[in-house]
């Protein structure tokens, strides 16, 4: 564990902060960043770094939703019933854990993110060539699912419907059961769950996902703390970064554009994608 | 009558006091450690408890405002989160 220097103190906030912002923009926890860096970069043991990063995911998550539930961007009613399945998921993959190669199960989940990553860049590249769609005033609802929010950017309201919530509960069970096999998130399967199947335009899907991972990340987080094995003053220090990035990253979700935001998410699907590749093989 | 903004507000305010309970825990934590109390670790570990458990309370406060707005359904999901996430955490 590495000794709390001014100068190392200054790099884990630093590191915290850009987490945050990239967090509360994309919709995604971090940790599959966060957990190599403090390993890496800080020689924290794996288990202290996965603590450490669970406890700045929940940070992310909780700070972020309060805001975007009052602006409307986070929609609860979508984001609880994906929970159910991400929830019931976790667990299956916690139980499955011991049964399957975590090689396969990282192959089979970067072979998957490399298509999902080239669709959110055509799709946002093609939202991007026709413009910003505000859509006026609230429409009525055809479902519980769906919803609408101001989107400064747009110059409007933005209303949409949620579509396929069937398949996308299921999909949201398997991104429940990788986080259970593989430790992470599953910000990065949600995002375009709800995007690229549901039609929920991209604020939104950032906003709901921030949503939902801090609950199964609190679940894990706690079962550490119960352990002893979250490092309290590092993790304390890189939480406070990670407030000030969300704080600032809620702006800037706030004012950019969806179709940006996707083509940036698309290229965070494919690191991500590659990085699952190069570690199977 | 308890209505989606009341609902909504409910949730934040449940969120953004979990979160600055946490920061003022986890700061009196570090400044008394500076200080060279020894009450310091025990509040920074407070601190991170109750950011820890923020979702928790977040679940709990979407069971009670479904229930309020007669949303069975969601209020039913809620429940199940919350059922899975207590497992989760006592048997994890």
């Amino acid at each position: 564990m590495p000794e709390l220097t001014p100068l190392i103190s200054l790099a884990l906030l630093g590191f915290g902060a850009a987490i945050g912002l990239l967090g509360s923009v994309l919709g995604v926890g971090g940790g599959i960043f966060m957990v190599p860096f403090l390993v890496l970069v800080f020689g924290v043991p794996i288990h202290q770094a996965v603590a450490a990063s669970l406890v700045a995911i929940v940070a992310t998550s909780s700070a972020v939703a309060a805001v975007n539930v009052e602006r409307g961007l986070a929609n609860i009613r979508l984001g609880i019933a994906l929970e159910v399945t991400t929830a019931l998921g976790s667990v299956a993959g916690a139980l499955l854990a011991n049964r399957l190669s975590g090689a396969a199960v990282q192959l089979l989940f970067g072979l998957t993110l490399l298509p999902v990553s080239v669709l959110m860049f055509l799709k946002g590249r093609r939202a991007l060539r026709h413009g910003p769609a505000a859509s006026g005033p609230r429409a009525a609802k055809s479902s519980a699912f769906d919803s609408a929010f101001y989107d400064p950017a747009a110059g409007g309201h933005t209303n949409y419907e949620v579509r396929n919530m069937a398949p996308a509960s299921g999909v949201s069970f398997f991104a429940g059961s990788l986080s259970g096999l593989l430790g992470i998130g599953g910000g990065v399967v949600q995002v375009p769950v709800m995007n690229l199947l549901c039609g929920v335009p991209m604020k939104a899907a950032a906003a709901t996902s921030n949503f939902i991972i801090g609950v199964s990340a609190a679940a894990s987080a706690f079962v550490y703390f119960r352990r002893g094995l979250v490092p309290m003053e590092l993790t304390g220090v890189i939480v406070t970064g990670v407030l000030l990035g969300s704080f600032l990253g809620i702006y800037v979700l706030y004012k950019a554009r969806s179709e940006k935001l996707q083509i940036i998410f698309s290229a965070l699907t494919l690191l991500v994608g590659l990085k699952m590749l190069f570690g199977a093989i | 009558m308890f209505q989606e903004k009341d609902f909504n507000r409910l949730i934040q305010r449940t969120l953004l006091g979990g979160v600055f309970l946490s920061v003022f825990l986890m700061s009196a934590g570090f400044g008394l450690s500076l200080a060279g109390s020894p009450s310091g670790p025990g509040l920074l570990r407070a601190g991170l408890l109750a950011l820890i458990l923020t979702p928790v309370a977040r679940v709990v406060m979407l069971v009670y405002g479904y229930w309020r707005t007669g949303e069975s359904y969601f209020a039913l999901a809620s429940f199940v989160v919350l059922a899975v996430l207590a497992v989760s955490m006592l048997a994890g």
